[in-house]
């Protein structure tokens, strides 16, 4: 009997074994994004959001702390997709798939875990669009900042089905996407995206969806108001800034970046480094309108706008008048001509010197004015060795008197960048 | 006595009547058609309307409603875009139970089944085709209307449900085979005249050959799906059709789970284990991997055409993944080369019920605008299409139209046009399937047979004779094939034969018979009783 009951009790926990053994575990993210399209997957994650629920199947955003999931038609009651809250955790069983460079699961069903629920932060992009390291993070709630929009269409064309949304950044143009299904006619964000129109500076928030390259599924949109001068002038450094500006001059483009000098018709800008075709280089004509959006910062006193970009504007060219400063050398008062196009006049040539010792470079123009100096500078970028200017300062001599026009450029000080000048 | 006896047989006579017409009625009442339009009053009418989310075509119809209004003034037309004949099905749906639905909408007709099973929704078109003045080239109707015998016939066939005709096309394609023709020669072979599917899988199976690197030795790319069907539902339905097998018959009784199926199902199974073939559902649509060079064979209806080929005028995938190729269009590819076989499809028109006749005359009248040459014409410019009327189709714009391909990648696209041209050269070789309520089902059933073994295949899965007799089981449960086809047996019985009511009738009045044999002598009993009453009385 003794025998018969041991026997028993083994034969009980190799059966338990076996079970523990067959019983199939979930992988990890990095297991999943390492399996083979097809497979079978389990992956336990966090429901971010959802589709609508629809003929017992839904869709769902989805995501742990290492990645996200779109789960394609998951087979769901009606009473489970209202439990399908933010946070929630679930066991997904299905296929991995793809589908026009979506990477989801599909054929899938899902149980409920018990868990604190988890919510992803949505992740800062905006670099890294127009690059292949974007896809690494496809499906993730991700955020995009500064973009200008360039198209706004309704799938079908009335409202009530997706709109597509194709913005522009850095002169690259891109395809977002309100997905009825998530955010529906009366949701907050299909309101917003409809009332938005071509122009608009946005942030943008969404799954970062693939539809034959990104196409980001939108939750969230924030447009910006245009600053004008004075917002400009009041806001913060590190503050996004959108201001609708006139060139005046650019520096030699490069890289697909151009600086340029900028002003309306209350003050001016300096853009530094902004992003730019060779093409669209050649359209900053002087008096050009733009919409530059940037954040407002400031280098050794300079204060400007970077990592911008722009779109052109419809509008009456603009160009600004030189004010003379020459009373204002000195004084506290001239950093709030900052940037804009100035004149000096009856200012004594005291030195000039090559940035590096030859020609070529910049040249350092030192000035004296009521027994002051001050420096004056041709920046080669803008006003190269082969300009008249250039030529025109460098051929100075000492004691020359002379009458300079520049934009008031400034590091640690005021260091105009020179345009004209004219010996007296 | 005899006054009770002449109630019970009348009553009896009525029930016999009564049970003739119930067995013979049709699922909806019958609608009273109007025959009359007053001119005087003022329609507000609405339409769904369907466009592939092309601009072109919603122009198509703004101008269509804009010219219609200013030939009838007191008619106002208000359209309602879809990009999908589902979202129409499902708000039409919707909008039955608050009797809410459009005058006016693009259907299926295998939709227009569902909405009949509905009392007196959609209106049968006959009688308003047959009235001389307001019907089909009728003396009263304000443009050039088309007569009923412009209307191309095989497309008129798929409109009928039963003997009523409860649609009307409006505009009609089938589905095209769109070759990547450079890859094909570079492959070594030469297109045939007639696509055939074995041609379709062995080139398309020699165009997995790889380079060392691994590419694709074809294109020099990762990525080579050489053969993308984008309707699996439409190819099960047409290799049955071109194999002569089964699918289903007129009244709904299911045929397609059969041998040639079984067949058919080992070789999609076959071709998707070399990599061979795939599908829209699988893997996205054809177009762009044709376009993008990655597919040789792309099928997908003549209704895409325009986003079909290197220089197609609609494309949706960046330029940059763009190659250049030349595109060739061909029916889809055939069993019996001798005897293409192909089917027909494109949005149909039907009209709603209202409670004002008027509006339905005017629905109708617009509904027959929508037939006239100038938007037959300009509509099936926007896409692979095909007018519905011969009168259209034999016009001398539309054939300067077909005559100008390839002038431009816009309106003349070449590619667009000899999809058109394919298939008015192929109006005699189309069909349709039956149309009853739940054909739409068995249509899914189809596509999902193929769309599951693909899955399946692709997921290392053993596709057998058992696996397939499973899938049929399962098909035929998920889409309750088995409740389509008691429905289908319940409905369609049609009026009853009069010999039919003879019976019946007899029947009754055997029943008064026997009645009257038990009842006349209780009757006499009681008679022979004084009641209270009697004495009260007398």
């Amino acid at each position: 009997m003794k025998k018969l009951f041991v026997c028993l009790l083994c034969v009980v926990m190799m059966l338990g074994l076996v079970s523990c053994f067959n019983k199939e575990e979930p992988i990890t993210y990095d297991e999943y994004m390492a399996a083979e399209v097809e497979s079978e997957v389990i992956v336990d994650m966090y429901v971010q959001a959802t589709q609508s629920w629809w003929d017992n199947k839904i869709t769902v955003y989805a995501a742990d702390k290492d990645g996200a999931y779109f789960v394609y038609d998951m087979a769901c009651s009606e009473a489970d997709a209202a439990k399908l809250t933010k946070g929630t955790k679930i066991r997904v069983t299905g296929h991995k798939a793809e589908w026009a460079g979506e990477i989801e699961i599909v054929d899938a069903t899902f149980e409920f875990l018990e868990s604190d629920p988890y919510i992803a932060e949505a992740t800062d992009l905006t670099a890294l669009l127009g690059t292949e390291e974007l896809i690494s993070y496809q499906n993730q709630l991700a955020s995009f900042d500064g973009l200008f929009v360039k198209k706004i269409e309704y799938k079908g064309g009335e409202r009530g089905d997706d709109i597509y949304l194709t913005v522009t950044h850095n002169g690259t143009d891109y395809d977002f996407c309100v997905e009825r299904y998530l955010t529906d006619p009366d949701s907050d964000v299909y309101k917003a995206v409809e009332a938005l129109e071509v122009g608009d500076v946005i942030d943008v928030e969404g799954f970062l969806y693939w539809y034959e390259g990104v196409n980001t599924h939108i939750t969230a949109v924030t447009a910006h108001d245009v600053d004008t001068y004075a917002d400009y002038d009041a806001a913060a450094i590190d503050d996004r800034i959108v201001a609708d500006v006139y060139v005046q001059a650019t520096q030699s483009w490069w890289d697909n970046k151009i600086t340029v000098y900028a002003a309306d018709n209350d003050g001016a800008y300096f853009l530094y480094d902004m992003a730019c075709s060779e093409a669209d280089a050649a359209k900053l004509t002087k008096g050009a309108k733009i919409r530059v959006t940037g954040y407002k910062a400031e280098w050794s006193g300079e204060v400007e706008i970077v990592d911008c970009h722009f779109v052109a504007l419809e509008g009456d060219p603009y160009v600004a008048e030189a004010v003379d400063l020459t009373d204002k050398l000195g004084t506290d008062e001239l950093i709030s001509y900052q940037n804009q196009l100035v004149l000096f006049n009856g200012l004594t040539v005291k030195k000039v010197e090559y940035k590096g010792g030859e020609r070529g470079d910049d040249i350092y123009l030192t000035v004296t004015y009521n027994e002051a100096d001050y420096d004056f500078c041709v920046e080669r970028y803008l006003t190269g060795p082969d300009s008249d200017v250039y030529k025109a300062v460098e051929a100075l001599e000492a004691g020359d008197v002379i009458d300079v026009e520049g934009f008031l450029y400034w590091y640690n000080g005021a260091n105009p960048h020179i345009t004209n000048v004219t010996v007296k | 006595m005899l006054r009770k006896l002449v109630i019970f047989a009348f009553l009896s006579i009525f029930c016999a009547a009564f049970l003739a017409s119930c067995h013979g009625s049709k699922e909806i009442n019958e609608t009273s058609v109007p025959t009359n339009f007053d001119a005087s009053k003022s329609y507000e009418i609405t339409f769904w309307a369907k466009n592939e989310n092309n601009a072109t075509q919603r122009g198509v119809y703004d101008a269509a409603i804009e010219r219609f209004e200013q030939i009838y003034p007191n008619i106002s037309v208000t359209i309602k875009h879809y990009t999908s004949y589902d979202d129409i099905y499902n708000d039409v749906i919707t909008n039955i139970q608050t009797s809410t639905t459009p005058n006016v909408c693009i259907t299926y007709p295998d939709h227009i089944a569902t909405y009949i099973t509905g009392e007196d929704v959609v209106v049968p078109l006959d009688e308003l085709i047959a009235n001389e003045r307001y019907g089909f080239g009728g003396s009263e109707v304000k443009f050039d209307s088309p007569k009923y015998s412009d209307m191309v016939s095989e497309f008129m066939d798929e409109c009928y449900i039963g003997d009523e005709l409860y649609a009307l096309p409006f505009m009609r394609s089938t589905e095209a085979c769109y070759i990547n023709k450079t890859y094909v020669e570079a492959l070594g072979y030469t297109l045939p005249s007639v696509l055939t599917w074995d041609f379709v899988f062995e080139v398309s199976n020699a165009a997995l050959a790889k380079n060392p690197d691994g590419t694709y030795a074809v294109n020099n790319q990762k990525v080579m799906i050489p053969f993308i069907y984008k309707s699996t539902d439409n190819m099960m339905i047409q290799m049955l059709r071109q194999k002569g097998a089964g699918y289903s018959n007129d009244s709904g009784k299911i045929e397609m789970f059969n041998d040639t199926t079984r067949q058919l199902l080992k070789m999609v199974a076959e071709n998707t284990a070399t990599g061979a073939f795939s599908t829209f559902k699988i893997s996205s649509y054809p177009g762009n991997y044709l376009n993008k060079g990655q597919c040789i064979f792309a099928v997908d209806s003549t209704a895409g055409a325009t986003w079909m080929g290197s220089d197609a005028p609609l494309i949706d995938v960046p330029e940059s993944a763009l190659r250049e190729f030349e595109t060739v269009v061909m029916p889809i590819p055939q069993f019996d080369e001798k005897n293409p076989v192909m089917i027909s499809q494109g949005p149909s028109l039907c009209i709603f019920n209202k409670e004002d006749s008027g509006e339905v005359m005017a629905s109708w009248l617009f509904v027959q605008y929508l037939l006239s040459n100038d938007t037959q014409i300009a509509y099936a410019q926007t896409e692979g299409y095909v007018p519905v009327t011969t009168k259209a189709q034999q016009s001398s714009e539309y054939q300067e139209y077909l005559s100008r391909s390839g002038e431009d990648n816009e309106l003349y696209y070449n590619v667009k046009i000899d999809a058109a041209k394919m298939l008015l050269d192929n109006v005699e070789n189309t069909f349709t399937t039956a149309v009853f309520n739940g054909s739409t089902s068995l249509r899914n059933a189809a596509g999902e047979m193929i769309e599951k073994v693909a899955k399946s295949i692709r997921r290392k899965e053993k596709v057998d004779d058992r696996y397939i007799t499973r899938l049929f089981a399962d098909v035929r449960s998920l889409y309750r094939l088995d409740q389509v086809e008691a429905s289908a047996s319940k409905t369609k019985l049609g009026p009853l034969p009069p010999l039919s009511i003879a019976l019946l009738c007899a029947l009754a009045v055997i029943w008064v018979g026997i009645a009257s044999y038990v009842l006349i002598p209780k009757i006499l009993k009681t008679k022979n009783k004084k009641t209270p009453t009697d004495i009260d009385i007398r």
